[in-house]
């Protein structure tokens, strides 16, 4: 029994001493481990918080009492490096300064190592200058206007109530609930802001920017590196280079200046304006007007509100349900326009334009492409060189000059006189007519044939010429091609 | 009633007077059994005429005394024993739980200490893995460079130029990295950013590489 009794507690003592014995071990195996802590408070009667750290992570967070709190945990693998490190804080007329000192190392390449990380308290009103570099810096709840600065580290701001200005290189930021404006400028590092009521100012180079939730205007200058900004209560403005574009929700109007890259815009309740080139531009839900100037971009635009001016080369541009006017011009590109409000200018060479349910004039000047129009309300006007023009359902006049490419009319149903004048040089014409309409047609062709299915009551007959008159006669129809057949048919 | 001749000794052993009844009857019809119970009455005879009694003035004092300190004791134990255990056992328990709760606990403040030490300051096993990456992303770097060279020099898009300053921004940011590394060497946050950018430039030049000289000018 004694024998039991005594193993039973040896068994005990070895169970308490083993994990002591560890951690004393491991604590003690290596000299290099020197940890000692800092507290210091010093007494605020006004001016700013200034911060100069470096070397580790730097919290700043504020409390009601009028002072500030300075805590640090100083970390060194050599302790006499260690205890070198100061850390002071000093309370002078302009406010209180804090600085981490590291003292004078020589020994270069050694494997000398410290770290100090650094948490200060302040008073919520006091403003606050916080420098840091090569550790992380965390702020939050300042509620005086304060500069947040650091380098090689990431900075977090967040539940400030003033104006902020945040700035870094190489690290990220983040800024989260601030109300009041915010100016953010990073390097090589991204920049993510959210909840902000008031304005954001950004600026960032060679990294991304995510801007979510502000109330007032937004203006975000980057490159190389992507932007996105959703739910902006004011106007976005955007200059980036190499780097997308996406916007989303914007209550203001949009303007966006960008190259090589693509560009998203939608759900805008103003005016959107993109400059881009060597990038996609899609444009949704904008309620005011669409002005897009492009090169080398393809244009898509759905649902515009107001009227949409589009420019583009070397690439198409497609636009459905314009409230307003169209101009759209795309060199070397295909145009398509559909259910447009107002009307439509469109322009290009070496691309197709199709264009349908026009509720106002349709002016096309084209060349190397086909043109369709269909139901196009209001004047139909078109010169092009090169292609085949195919017009039908049109409601005012029709005035078509096309050179080594067919024409085609149907469908004129609009009330009243409407000219028809028809004009191409190497192909053929094509135009039905209703046969209750009366024209006085002028057809002239030199190596072809004039063919209709309805009677022409002829005035003169020439050897490539013939004027007369169909129905009671009135409305101006003319005909006129070189080497190809005019062929008239009845609807 | 019948009994069988194996239920005999069974009686016998029962004694009681019907018992006996019975073996007798039974006895009666079985020559065997009537030998068996004749040897079992000789015996019973013998052993009652072998009986004596005597009288002792001290035995009985003596048993009468330890009979009562047995009750006592026996009383007192019923009362006491069983809480002095379960009061030791739980006050073991106890100590048990809060011995090794507390070395457990001390144990774990002290790793908790160490591993936030090391996620500031990198141990020398560490430190070599986070080396030899850096040495790997240095080489490649250097092979990229090379490459790139011709490209970036003769090359003026406005990518180009834009890279151009990117590695510049990077080469100014790695130098300065590098120089707070050489009186720093163990820092955990100088390490991963100067991996960090090492990678990022090692990208840039992997981009300069891909990219076509034909992008746009402004």
């Amino acid at each position: 029994m004694f024998r039991l009794r005594n193993q039973a507690l040896l068994a005990l003592l070895f169970l308490f001493l083993v994990p002591i014995a560890h951690a004393e071990h491991n604590s003690s195996d290596d000299e290099s481990r020197y940890e000692t802590d800092y507290s210091h408070t010093t007494h605020y009667s006004g001016g700013g918080v200034t911060i100069d750290h470096r070397f580790g992570d730097l919290t700043v967070r504020t409390h009601s009492a009028s002072n500030v709190i300075t805590k640090a945990k100083i970390r060194s693998s050599d302790p006499e490096i260690g205890k070198q490190i100061r850390i002071t804080a000093t309370e002078s007329a302009s406010g209180v300064i804090i600085r981490t000192i590291f003292p004078q190392i020589h020994r270069r390449g050694g494997s000398l190592s410290y770290s100090v990380d650094m948490t200060v308290y302040v008073p919520q009103n006091a403003p606050v200058l916080a420098r840091n570099q090569f550790g992380s810096t965390d702020v939050r709840g300042l509620r005086a206007a304060s500069t947040i600065e650091n380098k090689q580290g990431a900075i977090r701001v967040s539940e400030g109530r003033a104006a902020h200005t945040i700035s870094n290189a190489f690290g990220a930021i983040e800024v989260t609930d601030n109300t009041g404006d915010v100016t953010i400028t990073n390097a090589n590092g991204s920049i993510k802001v959210r909840q902000i009521a008031g304005s954001a100012m950004i600026t960032n180079r060679f990294g991304s920017v995510s801007v979510t939730d502000v109330d007032r205007d937004a203006t975000i200058h980057n490159a190389n590196g992507s932007i996105t900004a959703l739910d902006i209560a004011g106007s976005l403005k955007v200059v980036n280079a190499f780097g997308s574009v996406k916007a989303s929700t914007i209550r203001g109007s949009v303007d966006v200046t960008t190259r090589n890259a693509r560009v998203e815009l939608s759900n805008v309740n103003g005016s959107a304006i993109v400059r881009n080139s060597f990038g996609g531009v899609v444009a949704q839900n904008i309620s005011g007007n669409l002005t897009v100037t492009a090169q080398n971009s393809k244009v898509d635009g759905v649902t515009i509100g107001g009227n949409a001016k589009v420019e583009t080369t070397f690439a198409g541009i497609n636009l459905q349900s314009v409230g307003g006017l169209a101009s759209l011009k795309a060199t070397n590109g295909s145009i398509v326009a559909m259910d447009i409000g107002g009307a439509l200018t469109a322009e290009n060479q070496f691309g197709s334009v199709r264009a349908e349910r026009i509720r106002g004039s349709a002016e096309v000047r084209s060349a190397n492409g086909s043109i369709t129009l269909q139901d196009i309300n209001g004047n139909v006007k078109v010169r092009t060189s090169f292609g085949l023009a195919f017009i039908n359902g049109v409601t005012g006049s029709v005035d078509v000059q096309n050179e080594n490419g067919a024409i085609s009319v149907e469908g004129l149903r609009g009330s009243g006189c409407h000219p028809v004048v028809l004009r191409t040089s190497f192909s053929s014409i094509k135009l039905a007519l209703p046969a209750t309409g009366g024209y006085t047609l002028n057809a002239r062709t030199s190596f072809g044939r004039v063919n209709s299915a309805l009677p022409i009551t002829t005035t003169t007959i020439g050897n490539d010429t013939l004027v007369g008159t169909i129905g009671r006669g009135g409305c101006r129809i003319d005909l006129t091609t070189s080497n190809g057949n005019i062929n008239i048919e009845r609807e | 009633m019948t009994i069988p001749c194996s239920n005999l000794d069974d009686l016998l052993l029962d004694g009681t007077p019907q018992s006996m009844q019975l073996a007798a009857q039974h006895a009666a019809g079985c020559p065997a059994c009537a030998e068996t119970l004749e040897s079992w009455n000789d015996i019973s005879a013998t052993a009652g005429s072998m009986r004596t009694t005597w009288t002792s003035d001290l035995l009985w004092p003596r048993i009468e005394r330890r009979l009562v300190e047995d009750r006592r004791s026996r009383l007192s134990g019923q009362a006491r024993l069983p809480v002095l255990h379960s009061v030791r056992r739980v006050a073991a328990a106890m100590l048990l739980t809060v011995g090794l709760g507390g070395t457990m606990w001390y144990a774990l403040r002290e790793q908790a200490h160490e591993a936030a030490f090391d996620r500031r300051i990198i141990q020398s096993s560490a430190l070599d893995e986070v080396e030899k990456a850096e040495n790997a992303h240095v080489a490649a770097i250097a092979k990229l460079e090379g490459l790139a060279e011709t490209r970036l020099e003769e090359t003026e898009t406005p990518l180009m130029v834009s890279y151009k300053e990117k590695l510049m921004l990077l080469d100014d940011a790695i130098a300065e990295c590098e120089a707070a590394v050489d009186r720093n060497r163990q820092n955990a946050h100088l390490r991963k950013q100067l991996l960090a950018m090492y990678s990022d430039k090692q990208q840039t030049l992997e981009d300069v590489l891909r990219e076509d000289t034909h992008v746009s000018t402004p």
